[in-house]
């Protein structure tokens, strides 16, 4: 073992990422509040049992993980500094930062590792995100700053599952506590569900300097319209998720006061086919459906013109965005499609059943769908329901056509393999060819970067050409905040904590 | 009338059962349960989904888990909600003061607006008033809460900038910042709610108008101030309060869509999360509240008959 370990090969150690402070920053005042109008409350304050996007969003500025993202979702040092990977891929190392303080004033060690870790796979701990700790085998301590993970199977990517809120460090003596206590920029005050979330600048925050603003309040606002005028009005300095309907108005002539902040976001947008019922068995036939969607249509329609077709999972910018990937569908062909329907053998087309999420994008989406495809002579039912109807449908297999969008993982290796791979519970399309099937499991087993990036470029030709997905594009990430606030930015997903940028480095400047 | 109140708390406890009963059976007839809402952005294996139900009671059968809930209730606990983890009873009693504080405030708004605006149509008939009272009822019937929310912040937050665009303050830890915040959402509910108010007061109104008595006491040369306010409104309000009773339906109603606009952290947005999150205890709970205080209203709503025309009898 320890010969192998010595064999280790180190991947993701470069100079931006062994040490934050070197960070570049303008440096601004302290103290000051500011206000942020979250898209929903979070659900539970207990980092290792709460999920979902506003959560996450919460917690990234309370708690740390061992890596974090940077701007353009690379996985990037969180509390630990470097890490090892062995060449099996199945001993993952961590080399974390000396000297990081939780909020009760005690270092952050291995141990706190270990045991966070153990805490979260513990079924009666009942963490959401416990499946995704099940490939771990045993966790070992070598010294008081290197933690060791030992997986079952290889995995490439495993740290990079495991930034920002889905796997945050805490101290074992606050597990199971109302009260969350981490190693963040902010440390927690007091939250009053569905009114406000308070935290509080943490002075003895390892990233010396920061943060800058003195408090953050957190504020659930459900409506988007309702977030924007808060925001309008002045009462919060930062808004999540901004209608679309506003970004036109918002990006030619911003209101006085606010600074939009409009760009292309990772959050891809898709269209999910079953591969095993009636006569999407065929690929002809899912090829057709892919032919006859007009995706410049779709991605201009869904996003008011801020957003362009793509043929992949991973946006441009990423290090897994692949330049080079052929899209024959791009442009739709339904001469093409007309002719691979009959090849098929459904000349008449037929109906289909769409399962459809009742949230505007979502259904904005259905329709488009069911109206570029009757062009072809596909005929689409919707079925629009709420969401727990749709993960039940989803989860059971029990649908034709499932538009949607996804969030974004920063190792293909999950959303590869988790959402196609045969057999694994969220390929809900039961989707499965071995090719496919193999290329995903060498790339979970592969170390080398540029030998991954060539699995994953031929694992994703496969897709586009079996149609599990039809890739339509990425949402754009449509935020705004104050003019008072400054040094503000966020990354490619809209988080308000990341490497080298977010909350912690923002400023007040009145 | 002690007797009277006890029969009808006794004769409650039916309807409060047959409604649980209900939505008990409703809730788990819709698809989608609570682990699959629970684990929405996590990967939810067989394992994991087993391990839930047996740790939930979801795996018994459906009468065996409303027999379990009914036990825990009858000894005063709701249970725990599976979304947020923590006691029913803490989560609704949390959620009370903002809830009847709306309330409260939009009642008001309705009874101050309505009662007026019903009175001087009456009296107003066929005039520029009472045309103008109805074609505001009727646009107070006709606008979507939501929409005039939007367009209160609009007009009130934005543009003049003199009230908060939503959130809530409690009222004993900070009075002014709570009416501040009350204002918008108030108007909001009480407005809709006063509009069928103010049409049944005029029309009740109208018809006691024109009732002998009401001549007897002006020939008898009592002031038409007395008349109209002593006798006259105090009769048509029976059917009033009747329709205030049933407005609580509408109010709790309406509340769910004012609590979203005006992210005021009521029990209407608890109900609407806990039914699209599949977390059966909750909405049982809720439910449960939600009917016990219907029942209690239609109760002090039969009561207050007494007071207001004591020809009425209650047996």
């Amino acid at each position: 073992m320890r010969e192998k370990i010595l064999g280790l090969t180190l991947i993701l150690v470069a100079a931006v990422f062994s040490n934050c402070q070197a960070v570049e920053r303008d440096q601004g005042p302290y103290g000051g509040t500011l206000v942020l109008g979250m898209m929903a409350d979070i659900q539970r304050a207990d980092p290792h049992r709460q999920t979902g996007n506003p959560s996450n969003q919460v917690f990234s500025l309370i708690t740390e993980s061992l890596v974090e993202l940077d701007e353009l979702g690379r996985v990037s040092p969180g509390i630990a500094e470097s890490w090892q990977v062995s060449d099996d891929a199945r001993e993952h190392t961590f080399f974390l930062r000396q000297g990081v303080l939780f909020h009760n004033d005690r270092e952050l060690v291995a141990d706190d590792v270990r045991l966070s870790y153990q805490h979260m796979q513990d079924p009666a701990t009942r963490s959401p995100k416990r499946a995704d700790f099940a490939i771990i085998e045993r966790i070992e301590v070598i010294d008081k700053y290197t933690v060791r993970f030992h997986l079952k199977e290889p995995n490439a990517g495993f740290g990079a599952t495991y930034f920002g809120g889905n796997a945050p460090i805490i101290p074992p003596e606050t597990f199971d506590s109302d009260h969350p206590v981490g190693s963040g920029p902010f440390q927690f005050v007091e939250w009053k569900p569905r009114q406000y979330l308070k935290v509080r600048r943490f002075e003895h925050y390892w990233n010396t300097g920061l943060p800058y603003v003195e408090e953050i309040i957190f504020r659930p606002v459900v409506d988007d319209t309702v977030r924007y005028t808060g925001l309008l009005a002045g009462d919060l300095d930062f808004a999540f998720s901004l209608p679309f309907a506003q970004l036109p108005m918002l990006s030619s002539s911003p209101p006085a006061g606010i600074v939009p902040s409009i760009k292309g976001g990772s959050r891809w947008f898709f269209l999910n086919l079953h591969t095993q019922r009636g006569p999407l068995k065929e690929v002809r036939v899912r090829q057709a459906i892919a032919y006859a969607l007009d995706k410049n249509v779709i991605m201009e329609g869904v996003s008011w013109g801020y957003s362009k077709p793509e043929a992949q999972p991973y946006p441009p910018g990423s290090e897994w965005y692949f330049p080079d990937v052929d899209d024959p569908y791009m442009e739709p062909n339904l001469e093409r499609a007309r002719s691979l329907l009959q090849q098929a053998g459904y000349p008449e087309g037929f109906e289909l059943i769409a399962i459809v999420r009742n949230e505007t994008l979502i259904t904005d989406l259905a329709m488009l769908v069911q109206d570029q495809l009757a062009r072809i002579g596909i005929k689409v039912k919707l079925e629009v329901m709420d969401r727990a109807s749709h993960l039940a449908r989803q989860s059971q297999h029990d649908f034709d056509l499932n538009p949607g969008h996804m969030g974004f993982f920063p190792d293909p290796g999950e959303i590869f393999y988790r959402l196609n791979h045969t057999g694994v519970p969220d390929n809900w399309g039961l989707f499965s060819n071995p090719k496919f099937d193999e290329l995903v499991e060498q790339g979970r087993e592969t170390v080398d970067l540029a030998r991954r990036k060539e699995i994953y470029s031929q694992a994703l030709g496969i897709l586009n050409e079996e149609i599990h997905f039809i890739y339509l594009g990425h949402l754009p990430v449509a935020q705004a905040w104050r003019s008072r606030v400054k040094g503000l930015k966020t990354n490619i997903r809209g988080d308000i904590a990341f490497h080298g940028g977010g909350m912690a480095y923002a400023w007040i400047e009145e | 009338m002690p007797k009277y109140i006890l029969k009808r708390l006794v004769s409650s406890v039916p309807v409060l059962l047959l409604v649980s009963g209900i939505v008990f059976s409703l809730i788990h007839l819709i698809p989608g349960g609570p682990i699959d809402y629970l684990f929405a952005d996590e990967t939810l294996t067989p394992e994991i989904r087993a391990q839930y139900e047996r740790d939930l009671g979801l795996d018994r059968s459906l009468l065996i888990q409303y027999a379990t809930w009914l036990g825990r209730v009858l000894r005063g606990d709701l249970g725990m909600s599976i979304q947020m983890g923590r006691p029913i009873l803490d989560l609704i009693w949390e959620r009370v003061p903002a809830t009847l504080l709306l309330a409260v405030a939009a009642i008001l708004v309705c009874v101050l607006i309505a009662i007026p605006a019903g009175v001087i149509a009456a009296i107003k008939r066929h005039t520029s008033y009472d045309y103008l009272v109805m074609t505001s009822a009727i646009l107070g019937i006709s606008i979507p809460h939501f929409w005039l929310g939007i367009l209160l912040i609009l007009f009130f937050s934005v543009f003049l900038d003199v009230l908060p665009s939503s959130g809530y303050r409690a009222l004993f830890s900070d009075p002014v910042g709570s009416l501040e915040h009350l204002i918008l959402p108030a108007i909001t509910l009480g407005t809709g709610m006063a509009a069928i108010v103010a049409r049944m007061t005029r029309s009740e109104m109208l018809e006691e108008m024109g009732q002998e008595y009401v001549r007897t006491a002006r020939a008898k040369g009592m002031p038409e101030r007395r008349v109209i306010f002593r006798h006259i409104l105090k009769n048509a309000m029976v059917p009033t309060i009747t329709i205030l009773g049933i407005q609580f339906g509408r109010l709790m109603g309406g509340m769910v869509v004012v609590e979203h606009v005006f992210a005021w952290p009521g029990l209407g947005s608890l109900v609407v999360d806990a039914v699209y999150s599949r977390d059966y205890p909750m909405v049982q709970g809720l439910v449960l509240t939600f009917a016990v205080i219907a029942v209690s209203i239609n109760m002090t709503v039969d009561v207050l008959y007494r007071y207001v025309n004591p020809r009425i009898t209650l047996e």
